[in-house]
């Protein structure tokens, strides 16, 4: 077996867009001055000249017309993000999620990239469903948090408080798109079986009226929870606002005070009144005061600015900003926690000190991805640095090379640990969304802890509570899968799973393979994905398939042997034969992950009707994919077992466990 | 003398064109700003983008990409609404003389209804509050409609009577969705 172990790629991302593409010809022959003059002779003269120049412009017509290029789906661990080629000023950035079109995580698709044309899907004459109400319903997920009907994205505010875990997040009352924002609410013991409170907070001040928008919770010393929130004022600013709870004796935190004195913070000189939003949980500084951060943006440099308070209403504005990155845009839901050199436990917000590293984690407004990077809290001087800047804030590492924005931690102080909340967006049409009455979810609440092994990145795992969802499992030990095999995974349903595989690449076909030279990314091998075949992958499993592989989605591994026989993996998510739809996400992604020497491949996967989360390497790499087949739901789901390498066997051993509900539903009695 | 006939020729050629095309010469004689100009080259149909913003008055006295954007979304708005009234006569003369529900048609009324109520409503607030984000989504749904559109005539076996329509909203809301992006 080659040594597996892997470095990230490091990063040549180009920080700087692409200049604007010079249309200066066809300026000119907008701007051509009508002739004036008398003369028919010059009157001649420059009506030939401008006819001359219109049928130039004309032609120019063609080639002017800067095309929307193909997105390139799926970033990879390592690479910059936004690869702009060059004179393609409107090139939309890589994929990320591949959102598919509307509203939530549909921004980054074009109409040609949603529809794409995947091998599968027969070039958009497929036979494809209109929808009808069992497919729709079909998608509502059964563990996963979600209000009973309209429009959610960002998390707000997560607290555990007096016995009960708190979420709050962006809500839309009235519509399954977004609008109208306000602060939607709900409790669990065990952030898994949600209860629906009345909203937290409406939209009812000037200084929020036209959105209560994200924010975060600090739970002081004596207990006593201070919210900070975004407010969209009348006048469409965007500040910052605080709130409390009316009665800090009432575990369930039904209802919140809006200080008297908000806005707290106003954009500050040199910041747009439109890139000032999302404030941090606070940490204490060695000064004894409560420190901030709220991402911002000057030209296309993302910045975290930093902010310290006594009271959490008077707010002075440190030099500089905690860090910035070139070229990638305004910085949404910074977040900015320590981790424990050693793993384990999570650490509170306000933790210091040696083993400790620091977390700095963006949203990229520009390509609708969550970034994170590790490095050194300088607390002194208000800054903080990569260990690595090839892999900066936006530039390198995701948590999730899937559907994943807004995310959010809280140190949850009752289990010592850090807890990630993520917006799940749809990857279906607004139209669907309107139809089905409801709009995004929450992706399962994961432990973030820094990964010992590799030092350089993070593992995220569902809470352990999501075992707790557990019913009946079936084992299969040591599957084989020669290959081009797909080996039914026979289950009773195939639509509430978690799945846990360990799978192995026959030893003799991985020393006998030639090296290759091959630059494999999950997008490109012309879009193939999952039916691009190498020696030694793709292989993982079909989710949510259908007995005749109609509708497949395939979540795999592909190894390519380089130089010196050293492996690299790769891991991906391919959706362009997820549904005979047209009008859904088909892109496929996914990035490289370490595995380590002795390391088998290790996935976990979360199949809960229309989301998966998949998670490689004990969290090394997560994907998270929103998926709507027409056939492969219901009873008709299945799971397969799949290699499409051409030199090597796989064995698996695969546990599959059904998962219940989770009953989410409105508090009772309330 | 022939060189009397072509400048005839040529102002005529000239008048022609500067009847076939307002917007253009509006554009030369009002002097499209280089806000607009700029604007425009940023999106993947610059005339488009061009003719579309100056014919509004808005264009004149813009003074950022933000009063550009909404000139778009409202221009979309228009197109689409257009679209939505040739729909509904076309359900009209279905109703008349067929006994089944058109299929295609009320799809596409369904699918316009969310062009309108949904897609640029969002956009229109997202671009006013500074979350363009959501704007941009919305811009590209667009075009997942009008293609859903299109597509079912040829689910149903037919050749779609809106054609011209679901690629004059899509070409709009590419233009839309560009220009929200630059507020990113």
């Amino acid at each position: 077996m080659g040594d597996h172990n892997q470095p990230f790629l490091s990063v040549s991302g180009d920080p700087e867009c692409a200049p604007v593409h010079d249309d200066s010809v066809v300026d000119d022959a907008l701007h051509r001055p009508q002739g004036s003059s008398k003369s028919k002779l010059l009157l001649a003269v420059f009506s030939g000249i401008f006819v001359v120049c219109l049928i130039l412009a004309g032609g120019y017509d063609k080639s002017g017309v800067i095309k929307i290029h193909q997105l390139e789906g799926g970033d990879e661990m390592g690479v910059g993000p936004i690869e702009m080629p060059a004179g393609s000023a409107t090139t939309r950035p890589s994929l990320s999620r591949g959102k598919s079109a509307g509203v939530s995580e549909k921004a980054n698709l074009s109409p040609q990239q949603l529809l794409g044309g995947g091998e599968g899907s027969g070039d958009g004459l497929s036979e494809d469903f209109p929808w009808n109400n069992s497919m729709l319903s079909w998608q509502r997920t059964a563990f996963h948090f979600q209000p009973e009907k309209n429009w959610m994205n960002d998390p707000n505010g997560p607290l555990f408080y007096k016995g009960w875990y708190h979420f709050f997040y962006q809500y839309n009352p009235n519509a399954a798109v977004w609008g109208d924002i306000v602060w939607g609410h709900a409790v669990s013991r065990d952030l898994i079986h949600w209860l629906h409170l009345p909203l937290a907070m409406v939209a009812d001040q000037w200084y929020d009226v036209q959105g209560v928008w994200t924010g975060s919770a600090t739970i002081l010393p004596d207990g006593k929870v201070m919210m900070l929130y975004t407010g969209s004022t009348n006048e469409s600013v965007q500040v910052q606002n605080l709130a409390y709870p009316a009665d800090h004796d009432d575990p369930l935190l039904l209802d919140w005070v809006k200080h008297p004195g908000n806005p707290v913070l106003v954009p500050p000189p040199g910041i747009h009144h439109k890139d000032f939003r999302d404030p941090t949980t606070a940490w204490q500084t060695s000064e004894g005061k409560w420190r901030i951060t709220i991402g911002s943006k000057v030209n296309k440099t993302g910045i975290a600015l930093i902010y310290d308070t006594d009271d959490f209403v008077n707010f002075e504005l440190k030099d500089g900003f905690l860090h910035g990155v070139p070229g990638t845009g305004m910085w949404e839901c910074v977040d900015f926690y320590p981790v424990a050199v050693a793993g384990g436990d999570g650490l509170d917000t306000s933790a210091n000190g040696a083993g400790v590293r620091h977390v700095v984690k963006a949203s990229l407004d520009d390509d609708r991805h969550d970034y994170y990077a590790i490095g050194t809290y300088d607390e002194e001087a208000g800054k903080w640095y990569p260990d690595n800047p090839a892999i900066d804030v936006g530039i390198g590492i995701r948590y999730d090379y899937g559907i994943f924005y807004a995310s959010k931690t809280f140190f949850d102080q009752s289990k010592q640990r850090r807890i990630l909340w993520g917006w799940i967006g749809e990857w279906d049409s607004e139209a669907a969304d309107v139809r089905k009455g409801w709009a995004s979810l929450q992706g399962m609440p994961r432990t973030v802890v820094l990964d010992t092994k590799t030092g350089s990145n993070l593992l995220q795992w569902p809470v352990e509570e999501s075992e707790s969802l557990r019913l009946r499992s079936k084992e299969f030990k040591n599957v084989v899968a020669k290959p081009g095999a797909v080996v039914p995974i026979k289950l009773e349903a195939a639509t509430q799973l978690d799945i846990v595989a360990e799978l192995e690449l026959d030893k003799e076909a991985v020393d006998r393979v030639v090296e290759s030279d091959e630059e494999f990314k999950c997008s490109s091998s012309s879009s193939k994905g999952a039916a691009h075949r190498g020696a030694l992958g793709p292989f993982g499993l079909l989710v949510l398939s259908e007995e005749t592989l109609s509708e497949q989605t395939p979540v795999y591994f592909y190894v390519v042997k380089g130089k010196n026989a050293t492996l690299r993996t790769y891991f991906c998510a391919d959706q362009s034969r997820s549904s005979l739809a047209n009008d859904v996400n088909k892109q496929i992604y996914g990035s490289s992950v370490p595995v380590l020497k002795g390391e088998k491949f290790r996935v976990r996967m979360l199949v809960d009707h229309s989301i998966i989360e998949s998670f490689a390497q004990g969290g090394r790499s997560v994907i998270t994919s929103r998926v709507y087949p027409t056939k492969a739901i219901y009873g008709a789901a299945r799971l397969f077992l799949f290699n499409n390498a051409t030199e090597a066997g796989v064995t698996a051993s695969i546990k599959v466990w059904q998962m219940n509900s989770a009953f989410i539903r409105p508090f009772p009695n309330l | 003398m022939a060189l009397t006939k072509l400048a005839t020729l040529a102002a005529a050629a000239f008048s022609l064109l500067l009847f076939l095309n307002p917007s253009t010469t509006a554009a030369a004689g009002g002097g499209a700003n280089s806000l607009v100009t700029q604007t425009c080259k940023q999106t993947p149909n610059y005339d488009l983008c061009v003719s579309t913003i100056t014919a509004d008055p808005r264009a004149a006295t813009a003074a950022d990409v933000d009063t550009l954007a909404l000139v778009m979304l409202d221009a979309v708005r228009t197109k689409a609404t257009a679209a939505e009234g040739r729909i509904k006569q076309l359900m009209k003369a279905a109703r008349s003389s067929a006994m089944r529900k058109h299929e295609p048609l009320d799809n596409c009324a369904a699918r316009y209804d969310v062009v309108l109520e949904a897609d640029v409503t969002v956009a229109r607030q997202a671009v006013k509050l500074g979350n363009p984000k959501f704007g941009e989504g919305a811009m590209n749904d667009v075009g997942v409609e009008c293609e859903d559109c299109e597509g079912g005539f040829g689910r149903n076996g037919e050749k779609s009577p809106l054609t011209k329509q679901n690629g004059d909203v899509r070409g709009l809301a590419d233009v839309a969705a560009a220009i929200v992006r630059l507020l990113l």
